[in-house]
Protein backbone atom coordinates (compact mmCIF):
# COMPACT_ATOMS: atom_id res chain seq x y z
CA UNK A 1 0.00 0.00 0.00
CA UNK A 2 2.86 2.41 0.71
CA UNK A 3 3.86 2.33 -2.97
CA UNK A 4 0.89 4.66 -3.51
CA UNK A 5 2.56 7.45 -1.55
CA UNK A 6 4.32 10.12 -3.58
CA UNK A 7 7.63 11.84 -2.98
CA UNK A 8 6.03 14.81 -1.17
CA UNK A 9 4.27 12.45 1.22
CA UNK A 10 7.57 10.84 2.17
CA UNK A 11 9.13 14.28 2.67
CA UNK A 12 6.38 15.05 5.17
CA UNK A 13 7.06 11.77 6.98
CA UNK A 14 10.78 12.62 7.04
CA UNK A 15 10.24 16.15 8.34
CA UNK A 16 7.85 14.85 11.02
CA UNK A 17 10.50 12.34 12.16
CA UNK A 18 13.16 15.04 12.37
CA UNK A 19 10.81 17.37 14.32
CA UNK A 20 10.03 14.54 16.75
CA UNK A 21 13.74 13.85 17.35
CA UNK A 22 14.54 17.56 17.75
CA UNK A 23 11.71 17.84 20.28
CA UNK A 24 13.21 14.85 22.11
CA UNK A 25 16.48 16.78 22.41
CA UNK A 26 14.61 19.92 23.56
CA UNK A 27 12.81 17.72 26.10
CA UNK A 28 16.15 17.02 27.79
CA UNK A 29 16.68 20.74 28.45
CA UNK A 30 15.11 23.33 30.76
CA UNK A 31 13.21 24.79 27.80
CA UNK A 32 10.74 21.92 28.01
CA UNK A 33 8.78 23.05 31.06
CA UNK A 34 5.60 21.41 32.31
CA UNK A 35 3.64 24.13 30.56
CA UNK A 36 5.37 23.60 27.20
CA UNK A 37 4.78 19.87 27.62
CA UNK A 38 1.05 20.43 28.16
CA UNK A 39 0.82 22.65 25.10
CA UNK A 40 2.50 19.98 22.95
CA UNK A 41 0.23 17.29 24.40
CA UNK A 42 -2.99 19.23 23.83
CA UNK A 43 -1.97 20.48 20.39
CA UNK A 44 -2.68 17.06 18.90
CA UNK A 45 -6.32 18.15 18.65
CA UNK A 46 -5.35 20.84 16.10
CA UNK A 47 -4.54 18.49 13.21
CA UNK A 48 -7.64 16.45 14.10
CA UNK A 49 -9.69 19.61 13.75
CA UNK A 50 -8.00 20.38 10.42
CA UNK A 51 -8.81 16.84 9.29
CA UNK A 52 -12.48 17.40 10.17
CA UNK A 53 -12.54 20.62 8.15
CA UNK A 54 -11.15 18.80 5.09
CA UNK A 55 -13.63 15.96 5.60
CA UNK A 56 -16.43 18.51 5.71
CA UNK A 57 -15.20 20.16 2.50
CA UNK A 58 -14.56 16.81 0.76
CA UNK A 59 -18.02 15.42 1.43
CA UNK A 60 -19.84 17.57 -1.08
CA UNK A 61 -17.02 17.30 -3.67
CA UNK A 62 -17.10 13.50 -3.70
CA UNK A 63 -20.69 12.82 -2.67
CA UNK A 64 -22.35 9.39 -2.62
CA UNK A 65 -20.71 6.47 -0.84
CA UNK A 66 -17.38 8.30 -0.44
CA UNK A 67 -19.23 11.01 1.50
CA UNK A 68 -20.82 8.28 3.58
CA UNK A 69 -17.58 6.72 4.77
CA UNK A 70 -15.95 10.11 5.22
CA UNK A 71 -18.83 11.02 7.53
CA UNK A 72 -18.43 7.84 9.58
CA UNK A 73 -14.67 8.44 9.92
CA UNK A 74 -15.35 12.11 10.71
CA UNK A 75 -17.80 11.16 13.47
CA UNK A 76 -15.08 9.00 15.05
CA UNK A 77 -12.46 11.76 14.81
CA UNK A 78 -14.95 14.28 16.26
CA UNK A 79 -15.64 12.08 19.31
CA UNK A 80 -11.89 11.62 19.81
CA UNK A 81 -11.23 15.35 19.48
CA UNK A 82 -14.03 16.54 21.79
CA UNK A 83 -13.12 14.16 24.62
CA UNK A 84 -9.33 14.37 24.30
CA UNK A 85 -8.83 17.60 26.30
CA UNK A 86 -11.13 16.78 29.30
CA UNK A 87 -9.75 13.21 29.29
CA UNK A 88 -6.07 14.24 29.36
CA UNK A 89 -6.79 17.10 31.76
CA UNK A 90 -8.31 14.52 34.11
CA UNK A 91 -5.19 12.32 33.89
CA UNK A 92 -2.91 15.32 34.50
CA UNK A 93 -4.98 16.26 37.59
CA UNK A 94 -4.55 12.68 38.74
CA UNK A 95 -0.77 12.93 38.44
CA UNK A 96 -0.66 16.28 40.25
CA UNK A 97 -3.01 15.22 43.04
CA UNK A 98 -1.62 11.70 43.38
CA UNK A 99 -4.88 10.02 42.41
CA UNK A 100 -7.59 10.50 39.81
CA UNK A 101 -10.33 12.86 41.05
CA UNK A 102 -14.09 12.36 40.74
CA UNK A 103 -15.80 14.59 38.17
CA UNK A 104 -19.37 15.91 38.04
CA UNK A 105 -20.36 13.73 41.00
CA UNK A 106 -19.15 10.54 39.31
CA UNK A 107 -16.33 8.42 40.80
CA UNK A 108 -13.01 7.82 38.93
CA UNK A 109 -14.15 4.27 38.06
CA UNK A 110 -16.98 5.78 35.99
CA UNK A 111 -14.56 8.04 34.10
CA UNK A 112 -12.05 5.27 33.44
CA UNK A 113 -14.76 3.46 31.51
CA UNK A 114 -16.32 6.54 29.98
CA UNK A 115 -13.20 8.22 28.56
CA UNK A 116 -11.49 5.06 27.36
CA UNK A 117 -14.73 3.44 26.21
CA UNK A 118 -15.59 6.52 24.16
CA UNK A 119 -12.07 6.57 22.69
CA UNK A 120 -12.50 2.96 21.72
CA UNK A 121 -15.93 3.70 20.21
CA UNK A 122 -14.40 6.61 18.25
CA UNK A 123 -11.79 4.36 16.67
CA UNK A 124 -14.38 1.66 16.03
CA UNK A 125 -16.36 4.21 14.02
CA UNK A 126 -13.20 5.04 12.07
CA UNK A 127 -12.56 1.33 11.47
CA UNK A 128 -16.16 0.92 10.32
CA UNK A 129 -15.66 3.81 7.86
CA UNK A 130 -12.63 2.07 6.35
CA UNK A 131 -14.57 -1.19 6.30
CA UNK A 132 -17.26 0.51 4.19
CA UNK A 133 -14.54 1.75 1.86
CA UNK A 134 -13.05 -1.73 1.56
CA UNK A 135 -16.46 -3.31 0.92
CA UNK A 136 -17.09 -0.86 -1.87
CA UNK A 137 -13.85 -1.77 -3.64
CA UNK A 138 -15.07 -5.35 -3.88
CA UNK A 139 -18.18 -4.42 -5.81
CA UNK B 1 -27.66 16.68 4.54
CA UNK B 2 -25.75 13.64 5.68
CA UNK B 3 -24.99 10.63 3.51
CA UNK B 4 -25.04 8.29 6.50
CA UNK B 5 -27.36 5.31 6.28
CA UNK B 6 -29.67 4.36 9.08
CA UNK B 7 -27.51 1.45 10.25
CA UNK B 8 -24.45 3.75 10.44
CA UNK B 9 -26.28 6.12 12.79
CA UNK B 10 -27.73 3.24 14.80
CA UNK B 11 -24.31 1.63 15.18
CA UNK B 12 -22.73 4.86 16.39
CA UNK B 13 -25.56 5.92 18.69
CA UNK B 14 -25.80 2.36 20.07
CA UNK B 15 -22.05 2.30 20.83
CA UNK B 16 -22.24 5.64 22.65
CA UNK B 17 -25.21 4.47 24.74
CA UNK B 18 -23.43 1.20 25.53
CA UNK B 19 -20.36 3.10 26.76
CA UNK B 20 -22.48 5.30 29.05
CA UNK B 21 -24.25 2.23 30.49
CA UNK B 22 -20.92 0.45 31.01
CA UNK B 23 -19.57 3.59 32.71
CA UNK B 24 -22.47 3.64 35.16
CA UNK B 25 -21.83 -0.04 35.93
CA UNK B 26 -18.08 0.59 36.28
CA UNK B 27 -18.81 3.50 38.61
CA UNK B 28 -21.01 1.29 40.78
CA UNK B 29 -18.58 -1.64 41.05
CA UNK B 30 -15.44 0.51 41.30
CA UNK B 31 -13.41 -0.42 38.21
CA UNK B 32 -9.69 0.41 38.23
CA UNK B 33 -6.77 1.38 36.01
CA UNK B 34 -6.82 -2.06 34.41
CA UNK B 35 -9.94 -0.92 32.53
CA UNK B 36 -7.84 1.76 30.88
CA UNK B 37 -5.22 -0.70 29.74
CA UNK B 38 -7.74 -3.22 28.35
CA UNK B 39 -9.70 -0.55 26.48
CA UNK B 40 -6.51 1.00 25.10
CA UNK B 41 -5.42 -2.44 23.89
CA UNK B 42 -8.80 -2.90 22.18
CA UNK B 43 -8.35 0.53 20.63
CA UNK B 44 -5.03 -0.61 19.18
CA UNK B 45 -6.76 -3.70 17.79
CA UNK B 46 -9.44 -1.52 16.20
CA UNK B 47 -6.74 0.60 14.53
CA UNK B 48 -5.16 -2.58 13.18
CA UNK B 49 -8.65 -3.22 11.78
CA UNK B 50 -8.59 0.14 9.98
CA UNK B 51 -5.12 -0.65 8.68
CA UNK B 52 -6.24 -4.03 7.38
CA UNK B 53 -9.31 -2.64 5.60
CA UNK B 54 -7.26 0.08 3.94
CA UNK B 55 -4.58 -2.44 2.98
CA UNK B 56 -7.18 -4.69 1.35
CA UNK B 57 -9.19 -1.87 -0.22
CA UNK B 58 -6.17 -0.04 -1.55
CA UNK B 59 -4.81 -3.13 -3.28
CA UNK B 60 -8.08 -3.40 -5.21
CA UNK B 61 -8.82 0.26 -5.87
CA UNK B 62 -5.33 1.72 -6.49
CA UNK B 63 -5.10 5.28 -7.81
CA UNK B 64 -5.34 8.54 -5.91
CA UNK B 65 -7.87 7.30 -3.36
CA UNK B 66 -5.27 4.69 -2.37
CA UNK B 67 -2.75 7.45 -1.71
CA UNK B 68 -5.10 9.44 0.55
CA UNK B 69 -6.24 6.36 2.45
CA UNK B 70 -2.65 5.16 2.97
CA UNK B 71 -1.61 8.54 4.36
CA UNK B 72 -4.57 8.64 6.77
CA UNK B 73 -4.07 5.12 8.05
CA UNK B 74 -0.31 5.64 8.40
CA UNK B 75 -1.07 8.41 10.90
CA UNK B 76 -3.68 6.33 12.71
CA UNK B 77 -1.28 3.37 12.73
CA UNK B 78 1.46 5.39 14.45
CA UNK B 79 -1.07 6.46 17.08
CA UNK B 80 -2.25 2.87 17.50
CA UNK B 81 1.22 1.39 17.88
CA UNK B 82 2.44 4.02 20.36
CA UNK B 83 -0.75 4.40 22.42
CA UNK B 84 -0.41 1.41 24.78
CA UNK B 85 3.31 1.86 25.63
CA UNK B 86 2.64 5.58 26.03
CA UNK B 87 -0.39 5.09 28.33
CA UNK B 88 1.44 2.38 30.29
CA UNK B 89 4.40 4.70 30.80
CA UNK B 90 2.00 7.24 32.34
CA UNK B 91 0.41 4.52 34.51
CA UNK B 92 3.87 3.52 35.77
CA UNK B 93 4.40 7.12 36.90
CA UNK B 94 6.56 8.28 33.95
CA UNK B 95 9.88 6.54 34.69
CA UNK B 96 13.14 7.35 32.86
CA UNK B 97 14.19 4.69 30.35
CA UNK B 98 17.95 4.11 30.07
CA UNK B 99 19.64 7.44 29.31
CA UNK B 100 16.38 9.08 28.23
CA UNK B 101 15.00 11.66 30.65
CA UNK B 102 11.33 12.15 31.47
CA UNK B 103 11.38 15.36 29.42
CA UNK B 104 12.81 13.63 26.35
CA UNK B 105 10.35 10.75 26.54
CA UNK B 106 7.42 13.07 27.10
CA UNK B 107 8.45 15.35 24.23
CA UNK B 108 8.97 12.44 21.83
CA UNK B 109 5.72 10.68 22.76
CA UNK B 110 3.54 13.76 22.52
CA UNK B 111 5.20 15.22 19.43
CA UNK B 112 4.79 11.85 17.74
CA UNK B 113 1.06 11.94 18.49
CA UNK B 114 0.79 15.42 16.99
CA UNK B 115 2.68 14.25 13.89
CA UNK B 116 0.49 11.15 13.60
CA UNK B 117 -2.65 13.27 13.44
CA UNK B 118 -0.89 15.69 11.11
CA UNK B 119 -0.56 12.78 8.66
CA UNK B 120 -4.29 12.10 9.11
CA UNK B 121 -5.12 15.76 8.41
CA UNK B 122 -2.79 15.77 5.39
CA UNK B 123 -4.53 12.67 4.03
CA UNK B 124 -7.91 14.38 4.24
CA UNK B 125 -6.40 17.53 2.71
CA UNK B 126 -5.27 15.40 -0.25
CA UNK B 127 -8.81 14.01 -0.36
CA UNK B 128 -10.15 17.55 -0.61
CA UNK B 129 -7.64 18.59 -3.29
CA UNK B 130 -8.33 15.42 -5.26
CA UNK B 131 -12.06 16.07 -5.15
CA UNK B 132 -11.67 19.49 -6.73
CA UNK B 133 -10.07 18.13 -9.90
Amino acid sequence: MFEHLERNDWYLVGIATVITLVMGAVGATDLYTLQVGSIVEFSSVLPVFAGLVFIYLSRSLWGGSVARYLEVIGAGLAVHMILFIPHIQWHILGEVEGGLPPLAGQPPSFWYMFFHGMSLAAFLFIGYGFYLFQQETEE
Amino acid sequence: MLNLEKRDSLFMAGSAIAVVLLSVIAGAVGASAIVELILDLLLTVSIFGSFYFVYKGVNVSGGQLARYMTMIVLGLGIYGVTLVPHAYWHILGRPTIGPLSVGTLSAIAHTMTVMAFLFVAYGFYLFYEGGKA
